[in-house]
Order: structure tokens, then sequence, then C-alpha cells
């Protein structure tokens, strides 16, 4: 196994190993910020803020962090997030990880608000579709999240697929999103934070913490 | 993919005494020194060995240095310079034989740089160069561009270069300058990878060949060149990205993993520099982002002289490899629509950049620079990899224009 990365924030740095290519924090509006408010696994963590009062979508009001991990055929990530109580208009979302750009972003996993934090994520096909697991409730506290992508092994086998876990809990079927022909995509510049909205209204601060990876589908856990 | 062999070639009466050989060594910094030709002997024999007794003093890694040899009225040196090249010897040897001369004996490679696009390059009264003249089917005469689909024509600028290769013995390369299409005229790039293949095909093996790519990835989509298969097929060995600091980005990462050949970056493109901790904060913004290489595209003379500030920085950089210490940003804020504020916090001090409605900020340059004058803390962003962001967090809507 190869891990790609590992950021704790301990050293209050977003970027530790920064000699690294193509690492950087991206942001359009809000804060991004290092504090031990944050923390949900050690002494400090990630705080993102997205603009008081503003509509996060396109290219407004991202704050993220990062990694440039080399294009990956295979991407498993843990990563510890808390809503802790952020506001959200009701029935729109906020992509919290995604696995590239805006413009082909591989796979997304978002926060959805509907009378409560739910989790659910896109996988982008070859054609620029998405399959889409089912929301799973992830309520208001911290969580860990892990998230095991795959590309799809060659052009018509269409066996690209997803997992989800909350707090090591598997969600839904095996893999959470099967079947799908993505077999072109690779993984380079996963995002961590507030990466994109669906014209959601945001008030308050989402925590993150401990986001690792590794480039073989091996569990991380807490 | 057309494979075109070309089997004729040009003469010249252009020769070199024997040169020393060149180095060979790990690559790191390139330094572009526009330098001209049409001067006296003894300046030119002056001013080369001030530059390279200075240049060697302060590095110790090979250090290519390109010798601005072509005539291009679009580009600054005029175009007498090549007629002046003919008629000024050194030591027995033309300004650029005795460049390669001294700068070999003081470990350092020497790669001559052509023009490509405009006609006026390669359709003077030069003998070896497009002939004979008036060649009007090479280039569009309203406008003086190449025309690359006319196949004659790729064959006389392959015949060119090996010729020049050839001619003046111990170059270690060539550089392919402004090596693209002109989509207003013509919108092929597949006739300028034909030629570049050519080139290729055509000039010694020996001879290293390197280009200049747009900073733009999308430069295939929209016919300009196809430098991601030159470099995959092995028609170049060295890639020249016309991307500097304020357009520096996450698709230049994608340049750098797509490419797999040496890859030089660009620090300051067309301007004597005039702060040496901003171009040391370029060259390790640079290093800090990953980029393999570091290129200096000096476009005069001015740059490059003792006590410079682009030798100041540089043998600083030589000296001291983990760069100067860094700030440490552990919270960056923003809010702005037409006017708002920048706040970040830098080894636990705050600062905050405000700036009002219709600033008129047409670029991220202007930006820098107006955030470089009010707290001269830039450098401190550069230094972290934060800092393409911040330039770029102005305009939004660019995220995805270059």
């Amino acid at each position: 196994m190869t891990t790609l990365f590992d950021i704790g924030f301990e050293d209050q740095r977003f970027i530790p190993d920064i000699q690294n290519m193509g690492n950087f924090v991206g942001m359009t509006g809000g804060t991004i910020e290092i504090s031990a408010a944050a923390a949900l696994v050690g002494s400090y963590g990630m705080a993102v803020t997205p603009r008081t009062g503003g509509s996060v979508s396109n290219y407004s009001n991202w704050a993220f962090l990062c990694r440039y991990v080399g294009r990956q055929s295979r991407f498993r990530q843990r990563f510890y997030f808390d809503p802790n109580s952020i506001s959200v208009s009701n029935g729109k979302y906020v992509h919290i990880a995604k696995g590239g750009n805006y413009s082909d972003p591989r796979y997304v996993v978002f926060m959805y608000y509907s009378s409560g934090y739910y989790i659910q994520m896109d996988c982008y096909t070859d054609s620029g579709g998405t399959a889409s697991s089912a929301n799973y409730s992830m309520g208001d506290q911290p969580r860990y999240i892990e998230v095991d992508w795959k590309a799809s092994d060659g052009p018509g086998l269409n066996n690209g697929y997803m997992n989800l876990w909350i707090n090591g809990v598997h969600q839904g079927s095996s893999p959470t999103v099967s079947g799908v022909d993505n077999d072109t995509k690779r993984v380079y510049h996963p995002q961590l934070g507030c990466c994109y909205g669906h014209s959601a209204t945001v008030s308050g601060t989402m925590y993150f913490d401990g986001w690792k990876a590794n480039d073989d589908g091996s569990a991380i856990g807490a | 993919m057309t494979l075109e062999i070309n089997i004729s070639r040009g003469s010249s009466t252009l020769r070199s005494p024997k040169i020393t050989p060149g180095p060979t060594g790990t690559r790191q910094f390139v330094l572009f020194q526009g330098y001209q030709m049409w001067q006296s002997s003894a300046t030119c024999k002056a001013y080369i060995d001030t530059m390279l007794s200075t240049l060697a003093g302060y590095i110790t890694d090979i250090v290519p240095l390109v010798i601005q040899y072509y005539v291009a009225q679009y580009q600054l040196w005029g175009a007498s310079t090549l007629a002046h090249y003919t008629s000024v010897t050194i030591e027995g040897h033309t300004p650029l034989g005795y460049c390669i001369e001294q700068a070999h004996a003081r470990g350092i490679k020497v790669h001559a740089w052509f023009v490509f696009m405009y006609s006026d390059a390669w359709c003077g009264s030069y003998s070896f160069l497009l002939s004979p003249q008036p060649d009007t089917t090479s280039y569009r005469t309203a406008d003086d561009i190449i025309l690359y689909s006319v196949a004659s024509t790729r064959t006389k600028m392959a015949n060119c270069l090996a010729d020049f290769y050839d001619q003046n013995p111990g170059l270690d390369g060539i550089y392919l300058d402004y090596i693209r299409t002109n989509a207003n005229v013509e919108q092929n790039a597949a006739d300028i990878t034909t030629l570049v293949q050519l080139i290729r095909n055509t000039v010694d093996p020996a001879c290293t060949i390197g280009f200049f790519s747009l900073a733009n990835p999308q430069a295939l989509i929209s016919n300009k060149q196809d430098g991601a298969t030159w470099t995959q097929n092995g028609y170049v060995d060295m890639t020249f990205s016309m991307a500097y600091e304020y357009n520096w980005g996450r698709r230049m990462e994608y340049l750098v993993d797509l490419l797999s050949k040496p890859y030089y970056v660009g620090l300051s493109p067309d301007e004597a520099e005039t702060s040496q901790s901003g171009f040391r904060a370029r060259m390790w913004a640079a290093k800090n982002r990953g980029y393999p290489d570091l290129g200096h595209f000096q476009y005069s003379s001015t740059g490059i002289y003792p006590g410079s500030n682009a030798l100041t920085a540089l043998k600083d950089y030589v000296d001291n490899k983990d760069g100067p210490t860094m700030g440490n940003i552990t919270r960056l804020s923003m809010n702005w629509t037409t006017g708002g504020s920048l706040s970040f916090t830098i080894d636990g001090v705050t600062r905050t950049i405000s700036y009002a409605t219709g600033s008129g900020f047409t670029n991220n340059r202007e930006w820098k620079d107006y955030v470089e004058g009010l707290y001269g803390q830039l450098p401190y962003l550069f230094f972290n990899p934060i800092d393409t962001t911040i330039c770029r967090m102005m305009y939004g809507d660019e995220w995805n224009s270059f």
C-alpha cells in the first residue's frame, strides 16, 4: 500500500509536505483556517466558513484544500467531518470532497440538507453523466467518512465503483455505487472543504480533520 | 500522422574553429540571454567574457545558456542582427562560436534560439535561411506569417536548423520559439507537428531540441501546437513553458505530469527584474510548487550582469537550497464582490487588504502588484503553495480559463 498523504493539521500547516507538487488552498470566498476549535482528532483541524450570506455555487465562495496525487485509478480516503450545525438552505447541497476540478470532478461527496444532514456520492462516468448513491443520514456530530473510488478496468467493462463508510459502517449495497463506466477517469486533484454548491445559502462553519488517502483501497479506519 | 523525410540539405560557409566539448550534468535552471550580436567585436567579446565569468562564479550546476540568434522585426533585436553576426569575429570565432568555447570551458552549455511564426526570421538575404528569395510560397506577404502547410517550407526550415547545427561545432542544442500556428492564417496544429518531427529527423541526433510551449494545455484544442505529442514521441527533449509566476496553477501541474520531459517554467518573462526579493520569491515559489526546473527567459541584456538582481537571487538560490524561512499561513479569508477585502494570518499576525469597488484590476498581475505595494508581504505568500490561489481568487470566473 502506498499512503498518498496523511494530513492531521497538527503542525498548523495546510500542507505539511510543501515540496510536493501542486498542493494548494483553493478559495473564491469565505474563510479557511487551521484552528484548535476545528480539531476532531488531535489538537488542530481545518475550519471552513463559507462567506456569510453568500450562495455556494459555480465559482462562488469555495474554500478547500487540494492535494496533487498523480493520476490514480484507485483512491481511498478517510476524513473527519463535523457539520457543526452549519445552516444550509433546505433541499440544497454542498460538495465537501471531490476528485478533480469543477469541469471533471471524477467523484463528489456532498452534504445534503433536508431537515437534517445527509451524505451522498456521485461517481462521474466517461460520458459525463453520474452514478449516484442514495443519501445516508449522518447527524450533526463529528464522524469519520471513508470513501473508496475505483476506475473501471477497461473500456466496456464498466466495473468502476465507490464505497462509503460512516464511522466505519458501510453504507448501502456493496459497492455503494457499482457498475460505473469510468475507465478513462483518474483522480489527481482531490479536494476537501467547501468545493462547490448548488446555489446553497450557507451560514456557519464546518470542521474537517485527519485527511488520509492510499492508492490500493486498503481500509484506513479511524 | 504523415512522415516527412528530408533529402535535401543546404550548405553554408559559416564555420568556427574546433570547440571544447560541452559539459554534461544535471539540469536545474536556464538563463535565456538575448545578446546583441551586432555590436563591435571588442564589445561582443567583453560582454561574453563578463557574462560567462559571472555566471560561472555564481552557478555550480550546469546552466544552458541561450544566445539570441535570429532576426525578426517583431522581436527586440531588429533585423540587422544576423548580418552583423556574419561579419563580427572574435579570436577567429563567430560570436556564437566564441561563446560556445568560453561557455564550455566554464561548464556551461549553449543553445541557439530560433524564432518561428514570422518569415523575416528566415527569409532575409541570408543564404542559409529560406531561399531562394523572395520565397513567397513560404509565407503570407501581407503580414510575413509563415505558411506551415507548405511542405517545401517545412523542409527548408528543417534544413536551416540542421545546417546551422552542423556549422556551429560544439553547439549543445537549439530552441524553437513561437512555433505554433497563427489561427488567423492557418489553424492546423498537425502541420506544426509534422514540422517538428521533420526537424528531429533532420537535425543531428546529438542536438538537444527544446521548444517554448504555450502555458495553456488547451493549445491543441485551439489548433496552435501539440507539445504533448512532440514530447511523448521524442521530437523534442525539453519544454519551456511560457507560463510565469502569475499564471502558475493547476493546469501547470497537468502539463508537468503529461509531458514527462524536462520542463522549465518561467520566471519573469520580458522585463528587467527590479527586485531581488521578488525574483527570489518567484524562484522558491516555483520550487515549492514542485516545478522541476526553472527558466529565466530574459529578453534583454539588462538582467544578467555582475550584481544584477537576477544573478544575485540566483546565487542565493544556489547557496541556500532550502530557501528562506517561510511564513506559515494558517488562515485565509476573503470577502468580495466588486469590492471587498482579503485577510490572511501569517505566523500569527493577521493582515487585511481592502480594495474598493471598481478598483479596476484587469489581470492578476495588477492585483499582485497592488498587494505588494501595500504590504510587501507577497514573498511570504509566494513561499506558500497558496500563492496562485490568492492571485486567482480575485477572478473566480477565470478559474478554468487557462
